[in-house]
């Protein structure tokens, strides 16, 4: 390889170190970066706790985790490599960065140097990465070089079969990627469905893995990726040599087919890399979920009322969220539909529905960033927006009301759902259902509120920038103290209404929901200001 | 409540007066004072960090000014925004789209908010002279970067704003867009818009524009007719070209002398 594709990759180390600690001198950025380490160590640091316990402790306890994980892990490799080949997740492993194809590409190295460059850099992350991941696995390991060895092997299988496929695809042509990929999405449906029979037949998680694990399919698919949870659990020196060794075989494989199929390498690499740029891009907007309907629509959302401004703005985040988020939306239903079911048989034999319910509450809070069809997802369209003959107001009801409606529908459907199955537990899952829509009410103006105030771009890369963690993870205890805050008034007004009427939950629920409303309605003032003082040329991360 | 001006032939339709803009430390715009009669085409010229999307945000609405006042249709934009900006329209450089939409809904959004009725027709047209007829049903996300600046400008126009602001309208389009977009900026001036052009393309302000405002440091250092910018310098010849007159006008030394319409 060139030496100046080494000088390249030692220089795009240093700073990568330099934007680790970038700005630390200053104190919001210095507590980003503090908090941001807490957070790793607050992720990392009880698996290694538990792991030097149990050693000394129980030594039982870790032979059977590590039996789960010798179990579950070939399944979750198989799932990855699945979801590479049906998405477009492998772009990751072959795109370049912008700078990287304008410098690189024209420039005088070879296809295999190209290609020698990537795979160093991924040899490097796995390196780095893999000491991280290794700590935060070592409750389902003997040895912490197994370990590491061990995941190591697995991050460089994940990406050169990434590699691999995006260039067999290359090489097939699209139409013939596409069947492929046909082909694959209904196998693994298939897969999926043979696993959920075996859950539902056996009642246990792990039983219906076993069974899978041992049936004559399951030895024939799993084959090729029980070596790497081998390495990582292997018991001995002997153990390790022998699936370490297999792992590296197979990554060695990886890496000759990857070699046979690089005639279209620059090419392949050029239009990922293209693909992942505008992904980046949109993601770096607020907009998660990048997909939109290509060529031309043949529908469209009627418009509604004008309403001071909120009904044209309302209508142009619906119109995106048909479009963009179609998928999401039609898992978000089929979850919402599917769960009672599901539900129904634990909750007939325990009365569950306050846990599931304060569950359902907490994941909403943890996934609303996944719904960003307001100010949050328009970080990019601030300036036009704020050129736009609305009154604040109008334009913040018009930007809250769809992820708002779109919430409450998944939540009336899941809560309402699982109460027509559990019938005697029911009337909880009724309050909440009728609470769903105040509460989204909050948790949506609350989210913009944060945002058009401490406005931040989603990280789309970076998995070193321990500020950006850190500010994620402030934001998010901002986020929930404040739910909490609305929710603690709300119940403190309706639990004493509660225990006046012997029982009776229409009044409370009644009480609840206005409290709730008048906290939401009261934030749309808070968000228009908050819009009003945002300047796009400062405020606008870059 | 605010006082409205009867908008006139004669009278100004965008005003500027003694505009500061100031972020932190930093001085953006200094004492900044205009104005844009209708059917004036203004030219908008300064180097790079000269301020010239500072000021065309502020008249926008966009940037809240430091001090100073700014009023478009009579509207004062720090007091009635929502009136002031129903008036205008604003491009900027390299506007962004939204990816979802079609170019028709564009449209038809840029309606539902400035209260076009009976949009289509004017819409249609505006399509049709953009050569964008094909793609009214496109995403926005699969149109080219000269596309989405014909979008972006179809949507200004649709409600016939009395101030039109373009920031750098011709980077992306075609030679044919070029030319139906200089075209369009003269029919929409002369059909008594005041319009704001800022670009770094030269020969564009000299060819379309009525009118220069050069600003330098965030300070006003010409202001008046294109025909008498070379006498403002005494530096420059009669029969310079504009190019060199901004070179000159933007050194240290110049010495400007301030003229108004």
């Amino acid at each position: 390889m060139n030496p100046a594709l080494f000088t390249l990759i030692r220089l795009q180390y240093r700073g990568f170190m330099r934007r680790m600690t970038r700005g630390a001198e200053s104190p919001r950025r210095a507590i980003f970066l503090v908090v941001g380490l807490v957070m790793i160590l607050a992720w990392v640091g009880p698996g290694l706790i538990t792991a030097v316990a149990v050693r000394h402790g129980h030594p039982e306890k870790l032979q059977a985790s590590e039996h789960r994980f010798r179990i579950a892990a070939p399944v979750a490799l198989l799932a990855i490599c699945l979801l590479t080949i049906i998405s477009s997740a492998g772009d990751k492993a072959i795109a370049f960065s912008p700078g990287e194809v304008d410098m690189l590409f024209p420039g005088p190295f070879t296809r295999r140097e190209l290609l020698g460059y990537k795979l160093t850099k991924s040899a490097l992350a796995a390196f780095l990465s893999a000491l991280v991941m290794s700590l935060a696995l070592m409750p389902y390991s003997t040895s912490w070089a197994a370990c590491y060895i061990g995941v190591f092997f697995t991050l460089l299988f994940i990406q050169l079969f990434s590699t691999a496929g995006v260039l067999l695809g290359q090489a097939l042509g699209q139409r013939a990627q596409t069947t492929l990929r046909r082909v694959v999405l209904f196998g693994a449906i298939g897969l999926v469905l043979l696993i959920a029979r075996n859950y539902l037949a056996t009642r246990g998680g792990m039983r219906a893995l076993y069974e899978f694990r041992d049936s004559h399919l399951g030895r024939s698919v799993l084959a090729p990726f029980e070596p790497f949870g081998h390495a990582i659990t292997a018991q001995n020196s002997t153990e390790l040599a022998q699936s370490a060794g297999a792992a590296a075989l197979i990554d060695l494989g990886l890496l000759a087919v990857v070699i046979l199929l690089d005639a279209n390498y620059v090419e392949a690499a050029l239009a990922a890399s293209r693909r992942r740029y505008a992904q980046i891009q949109r993601i770096r907007g607020g907009s998660l979920l990048g997909s939109i309907a290509k060529g031309n629509v043949t529908w469209r959302l009627p418009q509604p009322p004008w309403l001071k401004g909120a009904g044209p703005v309302a209508w142009r985040q619906a119109t995106s969220a048909a479009r963009s988020a179609k998928g999401l939306l039609l898992v978000l239903l089929v979850v919402a539909i599917a769960i009672g079911p599901l539900f129904a048989s634990a909750l007939h034999t325990a009365n569950i529905a306050h846990e599931l319910i304060a569950v359902i509450a907490w994941l909403t809070v943890l996934l609303s960033g996944l719904l960003k069809f307001d100010f949050r997802g328009d970080l990019d369209y601030i300036e036009q927006l704020k050129a736009l003959p609305l009154a604040p107001r109008g334009l913040a009801v018009g930007q809250v009301v769809v992820p708002t409606v779109i919430l409450t529908v998944a939540h009336v459907l899941l809560l309402g759902g699982v109460a027509a199955a559990t019938r005697p537990h029911s009337s909880m899952l009724l309050v909440a259902a009728c609470l769903a829509l105040p509460f989204n009410a909050l948790l949506i103006t609350i989210e913009n509120v944060i945002f058009l105030l401490f406005p931040t771009r989603p990280a789309a890369t970076s998995p070193g920038d321990f500020q950006v963690i850190g500010r994620q993870a402030i934001q998010l205890v901002m986020k929930g103290f404040a739910v909490l805050i609305g929710l603690g008034m709300a119940l403190g007004i309706a639990a004493p209404v509660f225990i006046l009427m012997g029982g009776s939950l229409v009044a409370p629920t009644i009480i609840a929901w206005t409290v709730l409303g008048v906290e939401a309605v009261a934030l749309i003032p808070v968000i228009a200001w908050a819009f009003g003082r945002f300047d796009p040329s400062i405020d606008t991360p870059v | 409540m605010h006082e409205q001006l009867p908008i006139t032939n004669n009278l100004p339709t965008v005003i500027v007066q003694e505009f500061h803009k100031t972020y932190h430390e930093t001085v953006a715009v200094t004492g900044l004072s205009f104005v844009i009669l209708p059917g004036q085409i203004l030219g908008l010229l300064g180097p790079n960090g000269a301020g010239k999307t500072t000021t065309m945000r502020a008249i926008c609405g966009i940037l809240p000014p430091t001090h100073g006042r700014l009023m478009v249709a009579g509207h004062d934009v720090t007091v009635d925004p929502v009136a002031a900006k129903r008036e205008l329209a604003y491009v900027p450089d390299d506007p962004h789209l939204f990816d979802a939409l079609t170019v028709w809904e564009h449209l038809e959004f840029t309606a539902a908010v400035y209260r076009v009725a009976n949009f289509e027709p004017a819409a249609e047209r505006l399509l049709e002279q953009f050569e964008l007829i094909d793609k009214r049903d496109t995403v926005a996300q699969e149109l080219s970067r000269g596309m989405r600046q014909k979008v972006a400008i179809i949507c200004a126009y649709l409600h016939d704003p009395k101030a039109i602001l373009l920031d750098e309208p011709l980077t992306g389009l075609d030679p044919r867009g070029i030319r139906t977009m200089k075209q369009s900026v003269r029919e929409r001036a002369a059909a008594g818009a005041a319009v704001m052009v800022s670009s770094h393309l030269l020969a564009l302000v000299e060819d379309l524009c009525t009118h220069l405002l050069i600003v330098h440091h965030g300070k006003r250092l010409f202001f008046g007719p294109v025909s008498e910018a070379r006498t403002a310098f005494s530096e420059v010849d009669a029969d310079a070209s504009l190019e060199e007159l901004f070179f000159r006008a933007t050194e240290v030394s110049a010495t400007p002398r301030m003229l108004t319409p």
